[in-house]
Order: structure tokens, then C-alpha cells, then sequence
């Protein structure tokens, strides 16, 4: 239920002035509200394709990528909307692999053994490491502990 | 002649509540850009930052156009004013404590960040959100003491205009 609230001034001047400046700020908002969502919409990035980065380097034309244990793959890792891919990487011994932020948001690669570190990687940045004995290498980014991967190293 | 600049309490109430609006605006644009650069793609914190986006222009919008009405729950009647001030706090308030729960090892929809990452986001987002929390927090209470001494001062303007007319 509602009723109407009167006689709040004594004077009917300052608050239209009031009510007339409120609107005009209210509609800039709105306009500076709008346009970021009509520019960002048709400037947005189409979302990766994380297919892509499973690829193998020489595919055959007209047939899917598919993975399967074992696989060397190319040594790069990429990170783009909060996750690293390919998840799991199978590399050989002595192999340098390279991580490429792709995120507007910055991201680090941390190994939970053998004080591997990158710093803060905003977009753009890469960090590289060559892995010099065989094993399983679980890491995380550091700032966001949910993002997970892992590199497995063959001999 | 000009006539000389008479701010009243009410002015203070106005402006407290512009400039509150103004920094859940900032909030909300500081969540728009960050949903935009990749937050969207995380499940549910997409969602909720998308929410806190539209929800942050709306209470913005509220506070800077003060609706006449009055909505009467029982015995009690709220302000378009007090109830957009009451949403502000409420939507600065969740805000902080998502950010808060974020951190915190268990996260927030499995979803976890470190400090003030994304710099300097994180931080401004703080301080546009408190500083809303604040004013509005300072509005209500000016707003509600207001209230109070124009009831009181009602039948005292009346016992003095009655004893002039006598006089």
C-alpha cells in the first residue's frame, strides 16, 4: 500500500531544483551505465576455445585432437578465463615449458615442490621453466588457489 | 538582490545520499569491468558479480531520484528515501562480506582470491563500498533525527504564532 508523502518543505523552489538535478544525474548513470554494455558487447573477445590448446602440432585436416596418456604435447600452457589449459601437460625430460597469461586479470604459476614460482603475470606475460627430471608437478595460481594443473614429465 | 544559500539539514541528507549513490556506482562499475575481463566465466561469481552490477544501479538510481512514497507495512510506513538507503547498505554490506569470505580458505562458491588481488580493483571497490555503508549509515540518522525535531518543533510554532495573535 502506498500513499502520497506531502508538505515535506516549506518551500517548493530548492526541492524542484533538487528533483530536477537528481534526474539529470540519475539519467547520466544511466547513459554512462549503458554504453559500456553496448561497446564492451560488440568489442568482447569471443570466449577461447580451450580445444585449441589440446591441439597436437600436426593434426590431420578434418579430424578432432584427441589426447590420450602418454601424448608429448607442445610446452605451452595457457591461462585464460581462470583456468590453465591443457589442464595436464605431458612433456619430455629437459623440456622448457611456457605459460601465457591470457586473462585480463593477473595470474601466477606455483609448484607445490622444487620453489618453482613465477611472480604475478598480468596480460601478456609468459614464465618459463624447463623440467629437468621425470615426475608429476601439481601447481596452482597462487592468487586464485582453485585454479589447478599439473605437468607430467616423461623420460 | 540575491537572497543568501539557506542549507538545510535536509540539503545534507540530500547530498550524503548523491554521494553515497555515487560510490555504489563506482562499485558497480568496478564489477561491470571485472565480469567483463573474465569474472563471467567463473560459475556462480559471474552470476553474482553480474547481479551486484544491475543491483548497484538501481539502489544508485533510487537514492538520486527521491521517490515520493511511502510503503506501509501494518503500522509502520517507510520512505522511498530510507527504504533505497536501507538497499544500499544492505547491497555494500553483502559486498564486503563476499569479498571478506573470498579470502578465507574455505572461499566463496569454490571460488578463492589472495589479498587485494585484482589490484588496485580490490581495493577501490573497499573504499567506494564502506564509504557507501558510512554515509548512508549517516543519512539515516540525520534523516530520522530530522523527523523528529520538525514533529517536535510543531506545536511550539503554534503556541508562538497563537500568543503573537493575542498579543
Amino acid at each position: 500500500m502506498m500513499d502520497q508523502n506531502t508538505g515535506a518543505r516549506p518551500t517548493g523552489k530548492p526541492a524542484a531544483s533538487w528533483r530536477r538535478a537528481g534526474l539529470l544525474v540519475a539519467v547520466a548513470v544511466l547513459t554512462l551505465g549503458v554504453a559500456p554494455w553496448l561497446g564492451g558487447r560488440a568489442s568482447a573477445a569471443p570466449p577461447s576455445v580451450h580445444a585449441a590448446s589440446y591441439a597436437p602440432s600436426n593434426p590431420k585436416p578434418g579430424k578432432k585432437a584427441v589426447h590420450r596418456p602418454g601424448d608429448v604435447m607442445k610446452p605451452q600452457v595457457k591461462i585464460s578465463n581462470f583456468k590453465f589449459g591443457p589442464r595436464t601437460l605431458t612433456v619430455k625430460v629437459g623440456t622448457k615449458v611456457t605459460w601465457t597469461n591470457n586473462d585480463a586479470i593477473a595470474h601466477s604459476v606455483n609448484f607445490a615442490a622444487g620453489n618453482i614460482n613465477s611472480k604475478a603475470l598480468g596480460q601478456g606475460a609468459k614464465f618459463s621453466h624447463t623440467f629437468a627430471a621425470a615426475g608429476t608437478y601439481p601447481y596452482i595460481c597462487d592468487i586464485h588457489p582453485f585454479m589447478h594443473g599439473t605437468i607430467v614429465v616423461t623420460a | 538582490m540575491q537572497r543568501p544559500l539557506h542549507v538545510t539539514r535536509q540539503d545534507r541528507v540530500r547530498l550524503l545520499d548523491i554521494v553515497a549513490a555515487a560510490l555504489i556506482g563506482v562499485g558497480g562499475y568496478l564489477h561491470y569491468s571485472l565480469y567483463i575481463e573474465g569474472y563471467r566465466a567463473i560459475p556462480t561469481i559471474g552470476t553474482a558479480f553480474l547481479l551486484q552490477v544491475i543491483s548497484s544501479a538501481i539502489v544508485a538510481v533510487a537514492l538520486i531520484v527521491h521517490l515520493r512514497f511511502r510503503l506501509r507495512v501494518g503500522r509502520v510506513a517507510i520512505s522511498a528515501p530510507t527504504m533505497a538507503r536501507i538497499a544500499g547498505i544492505g547491497l555494500s554490506v553483502g559486498t564486503l562480506v563476499a569479498f571478506v569470505l573470498s579470502r578465507l580458505p574455505g572461499g566463496l562458491f569454490n571460488f578463492q582470491e589472495r589479498g587485494l588481488q585484482p589490484a588496485p580493483q580490490s581495493l577501490l571497490t573497499i573504499i567506494a563500498e564502506g564509504g557507501a555503508v558510512v554515509l548512508l549509515v549517516a543519512a539515516l540518522a540525520f534523516d530520522g533525527a530530522n523527523r523528529h525535531l520538525t514533529t517536535a518543533q510543531i506545536p511550539v510554532e503554534r503556541r508562538v504564532r497563537k500568543h503573537r495573535a493575542s498579543v
